[in-house]
C-alpha cells in the first residue's frame, strides 16, 4: 500500500476556519436582519 | 408555485417551513463536520481532502444560487411577480459568499497539490471568478439605482444575462482542457469515489443546500415586512 502522503493540516484548518467564519456572517446576517426588521414593523403596528 | 407569488400566502406558507429548516441546516452541517474529519487521510492528498467536503458544496451551492437568482429575474422581469425581485435580492448576498468561499477554498487546495493557489489558463476557476463578479456587479447595480421598480428591472436584465455563464461553468472541465479535474458526481456511470468520501461530501452538500433555503427564504419574508414597514412609515408620514 502507498505510503500516505504529507497530511497538509493548516491548509485543511485553513479552509475549515475560513467556511465556518463565511456561513456564521452569512446565517448571523439574515437572522439578525429578520429580527430587526420583525421587531420594528411590531412596534409601528402596536402603535397604530 | 405563481399563488405563492402573493406575499400574504407566502408569508404563510413559509412561516412553519423557517424554525425546522433552521434547525435542520444545524444538525446536517454538525453531521457533515463529524463524517468529514473521521474520513480517512487521501493515499494521495493526505488531509487535504477534507478540503474538498467545504470546496465542493460552496461551488455548487453558488451555482445553484445563481440559478434561483436567474429564475427570479425572470419572473421579475417577464411576470412582474411582487414577490420575484424580493426573492433574487435574498439569493444574492449569500449566492456571492458562497462563490467566494469556493475560490478561496479550491485556491487553498490547489497550492498544496497543484503547486499554485490560481492559474488563469484554467477554463473553470476563471468561469466560477466570473460567476462571482456577476453576482457583485448585481449587487452594484441594484444598489445604484434610487427608483425601486427601475433598479428591479436593471438588475432582472443583468441578472439574465449571467445565467449565460452557468452551463459553461458546469461544462468547462469537459469542453476544454483544464487542470481542474472533471466531474465526479454527476457522471453518465454514477459517481467516482468511495463510500468514505461520497458519505461526507453529499452530507455537507445537503447541509449547505439546506442551510442556503433557510438563509433564502429567510431573507424573502425579511423583504417582505421591510416592504410592509415602509408602505406603513410613508403612510404615518402622509397621515402626520
Amino acid at each position: 500500500m502507498p505510503e500516505v502522503a504529507r497530511s497538509y493540516v493548516e491548509y485543511v484548518a485553513a479552509a475549515w476556519g475560513i467556511s465556518a467564519v463565511v456561513l456564521v456572517v452569512v446565517a448571523g446576517r439574515a437572522l439578525v436582519a429578520a429580527r430587526q426588521v420583525r421587531a420594528r414593523l411590531k412596534e409601528l403596528e402596536d402603535g397604530e | 408555485m405563481f399563488g405563492l407569488a402573493n406575499p400574504e400566502r407566502f408569508m404563510r406558507f413559509s412561516a412553519p417551513l423557517v424554525g425546522p429548516l433552521w434547525i435542520a441546516a444545524g444538525l446536517l452541517l454538525a453531521a457533515g463536520s463529524w463524517l468529514s474529519l473521521t474520513a480517512p487521510p487521501d493515499y494521495q492528498q493526505g488531509d487535504s481532502v477534507r478540503i474538498m467536503f467545504v470546496h465542493v458544496p460552496a461551488a455548487s451551492m453558488g451555482l445553484m444560487a445563481y440559478a434561483a437568482l436567474g429564475v427570479s429575474c425572470l419572473f421579475s422581469l417577464v411576470w412582474r411577480h411582487p414577490l420575484a425581485d424580493a426573492a433574487a435580492r435574498a439569493a444574492a448576498v449569500p449566492g456571492a459568499a458562497l462563490t467566494g468561499l469556493a475560490l478561496i477554498t479550491g485556491a487553498i487546495w490547489g497550492k498544496p497539490m497543484w503547486g499554485v493557489w490560481w492559474t488563469w489558463g484554467d477554463a473553470r476557476l476563471v468561469s466560477v471568478l466570473v460567476l462571482f463578479l456577476f453576482y457583485l456587479a448585481w449587487l452594484a447595480l441594484r444598489a445604484a439605482i434610487e427608483d425601486e421598480s427601475k433598479a428591479a428591472r436593471a438588475a432582472a436584465v443583468l441578472g439574465l444575462v449571467g445565467l449565460i455563464n452557468l452551463p459553461i461553468v458546469k461544462f468547462s472541465v469537459d469542453w476544454w482542457n483544464t487542470l481542474h479535474q472533471p466531474a465526479s458526481l454527476l457522471r453518465a456511470d454514477g459517481p467516482s469515489m468511495t463510500a468514505a468520501y461520497l458519505t461526507p461530501l453529499l452530507t455537507m452538500m445537503a447541509a449547505y443546500a439546506v442551510l442556503f433555503a433557510a438563509v433564502w427564504i429567510t431573507g424573502v419574508r425579511t423583504e417582505v415586512m421591510g416592504r410592509r414597514l415602509r408602505t406603513l412609515r410613508a403612510r404615518r408620514a402622509m397621515e402626520a
